[in-house]
């Protein structure tokens, strides 16, 4: 653990991708102490008002208010904490089950295997957003169902990465050496396996959590994620869309921290992978 | 019990010696079916190995000779029932080992080990040297933690390792070290047959003549059964009471190391030995050496009748037609061929 977090902080941009999301972690975390302002208020007098702007109660808009007068800071600051939830949410959840579909499809093989990959070639066969699109029509948009739909959509990357590594060190020795022993198969897959496929398992995981949060932004900006009066990143955008020529704070915010989120991520995940996998 | 066939059974009663032997092994195959096309129609197999019978007695050592892909590993695997054998059987002490389910299996194995090639594969890089050697007893719930521990203990002193390395990873150790590690754990519920597959071949010469020692001392300590796969025809000469040469899946010729090692009869055998270099460069030179001319054919179609004429210097119509018998041609010295 020591040794991991040296090797981290010798690799610059993993270490800014890496606060940048403790950064919004804590934001999302204490949204309640920092937002200065309701993010459900709406006041038609002060819509559109452009960033830095004081308004009548002596409060300053510093990212400006949006088409029904809310305060875009605030709604940012609230936003992160669904982005952040739903992102979490789903790499757990679609975690597990494509950690536990990679391990025993690949320890296994035979027929248990053919049907788990067929199951994954027909489902990667359909584009990502049409799949969630067809899911979210039919569970209904809330935030849980949002989580279960990008899990089922996203389980298949820890499958697929899982199982190939579990092909590459099943066979070898150490795993021959411990079935020799008269090892159990759960304990050879738990105790001798499990740990070899962690790592890229985890550079998969930090990966997908930009992956996630932008779909979770897609599915709002059209308008089948979380329900329209939470506010989350992809809705801002959405909403924002139509007053780009007059308005342009109420999209650009929203769409800046997606970038930098995502763009964080994935330098972490770089990073954790040179670490984790010193070939 | 499965159904033998008249033949079988006749070989295996000519090959049993005096006193019972530790381990028998009967007629073993090993076959890898190939798979090809759409639905995986079969197409062929790779006969690893193909017909191999032959006993140890215990505290003995029996040499597996042969070049790579001849199946010796495979025949060690099976042996301990790592792969599943095609057909044959083993018997381990007399007992039918061929067919045990998984529970009878684990008990069985507890008295067969294996020491692995690689030192580098064949121990777990997460996991701590104390994890490794104490995994077998903890696996059969063998003793206390605390007796356990002791038994790590007494374990790496014995293959000359120190108490202090157990809470280190395998990658902090050397090659020789490393196998040093393999063949505790292999000790570690005091076994009595052990394969050993090439151990020492992916070590240096200096560092395999130490291990080849400990594994000999080892065997005088705790009556071993050694039963030592190898391409490597000095060391096996070294540490084998007997010596197997295998071509081709097929044992060609088994006798004791010195009758193999002097009075060769097999073709095989003398090609095998007249490429081991001589340390006098006069003798070096004045030596026949038998060259074999071509490529191991493939295992999945094997030549007709002998399976070594495609190759063989003395190779004649006969060979080509009718596969010889494996036979005790002198006293304790089997070999299958026509002419030897």
């Amino acid at each position: 653990m020591k040794r991991f977090f040296n090797q981290l902080t010798k690799r610059k941009t993993a270490l800014i991708g890496f606060i940048f999301l403790i950064f919004v972690f804590l934001i999302a975390s204490l949204t309640p102490f920092l937002a200065p302002m309701d993010p459900f208020v709406q006041n038609i007098e002060r819509r559109l008002l452009p960033p830095m702007t004081m308004n009548a109660d002596g409060f300053t808009h510093w990212l400006g208010t949006d088409q029904l007068g809310r305060d875009v800071l605030s709604r940012l600051i609230y936003g992160s904490r669904i982005s952040i939830m739903i992102a979490a949410g789903a790499v757990f959840i679609g975690g597990a089950i494509g950690l536990i579909v990679g391990l025993v499809s690949g320890y296994s093989g035979g027929w248990i295997d053919s049907v788990f990959m067929r199951l994954i070639d027909m489902q990667l066969a359909f584009p990502f957003l049409l799949l969630s699109l067809t899911m979210v029509s039919i569970l209904g948009s809330s935030i849980m169902n949002v989580v279960v739909v990008l899990s089922l959509t996203s389980w298949i990357s820890y499958a697929k990465v899982v199982r190939s590594s579990v092909l590459s060190i099943k066979y070898l020795e150490f795993i021959e050496a411990t079935r020799a022993t008269g090892t159990s198969k759960l304990a050879i897959l738990f105790r001798h396996i499990l740990p070899h496929v962690l790592s890229p398992f985890i550079v998969v995981a930090s990966f997908q959590v930009a992956t996630l949060i932008i779909a979770e932004s897609s599915l709002s900006f059209l308008g089948l994620g979380v329900p329209s009066s939470e506010p989350t990143w992809g809705a801002m955008l959405a909403d924002g869309r139509e007053y780009m020529t007059d308005a342009w704070w109420i999209a650009i915010y929203p769409g800046l921290m997606l970038m930098l989120v995502a763009m964080s991520a994935n330098l972490f995940g770089d990073g954790l992978r040179d670490v984790l996998d010193p070939q | 019990m499965p159904v033998q066939i008249a033949g079988q059974q006749e070989q295996s009663i000519r090959l049993l010696d005096a006193e019972s032997p530790l381990l028998e092994v009967n007629d073993l195959k090993k076959y890898f079916p190939l798979k090809s096309g759409l639905f995986s129609r079969s197409g062929g197999s790779v006969k690893a190995v193909d017909g191999i019978s032959f006993t140890v007695q215990a505290g003995q050592t029996l040499g597996i000779v042969g070049e790579s892909g001849c199946g010796k590993s495979t025949l060690g695997r099976n042996i301990i029932r790592l792969q599943e054998p095609t057909s044959g059987r083993i018997l381990y002490n007399g007992q039918d080992m061929t067919h045990l389910n998984e529970g009878r299996l684990r008990h069985v194995r507890r008295d067969m080990q294996i020491i692995f090639q690689d030192p580098y594969a064949s121990l777990n890089a997460k996991l701590r040297i104390s994890e490794i050697v104490g995994e077998p007893l903890r696996v059969h719930k063998v003793g206390s933690r605390l007796e356990r521990q002791e038994k790590i203990e007494y374990l790496m002193e014995k293959v000359g390792l120190e108490a202090e390395h157990l809470s280190r990873f395998p990658h902090e150790f050397s090659g020789g070290q490393r196998q040093r590690i393999g063949i505790a754990r292999a000790l570690s519920l005091n076994p009595k047959l052990i394969v050993c597959d090439e151990p020492v071949s992916a070590l240096d010469v200096s560092v395999q003549s130490q291990v080849i020692n400990l594994l000999q001392d080892l065997q005088d300590e705790f009556g071993l059964t050694y039963l030592f796969i190898s391409h490597d025809l000095s060391v096996v000469r070294h540490i084998s009471d007997r010596v197997a040469v295998m071509y081709l899946g097929k044992i060609v010729e088994l006798a004791e190391t010195e009758k193999i090692y002097q009075e060769a009869a097999h073709p095989y055998t003398q090609a095998l030995l007249s490429a081991i270099p001589v340390p006098d460069p006069v003798e070096q030179k004045r030596r026949q050496r038998i060259v074999l001319k071509g490529d191991v054919p493939s295992p999945v179609h094997l030549p007709s009748g002998c399976r070594f004429h495609t190759r063989c210097p003395l190779a004649t119509d006969h060979c080509r037609e009718e596969e010889p018998v494996f036979e005790e041609k002198m006293e304790g010295h089997w070999v299958a061929c026509h002419y030897g």
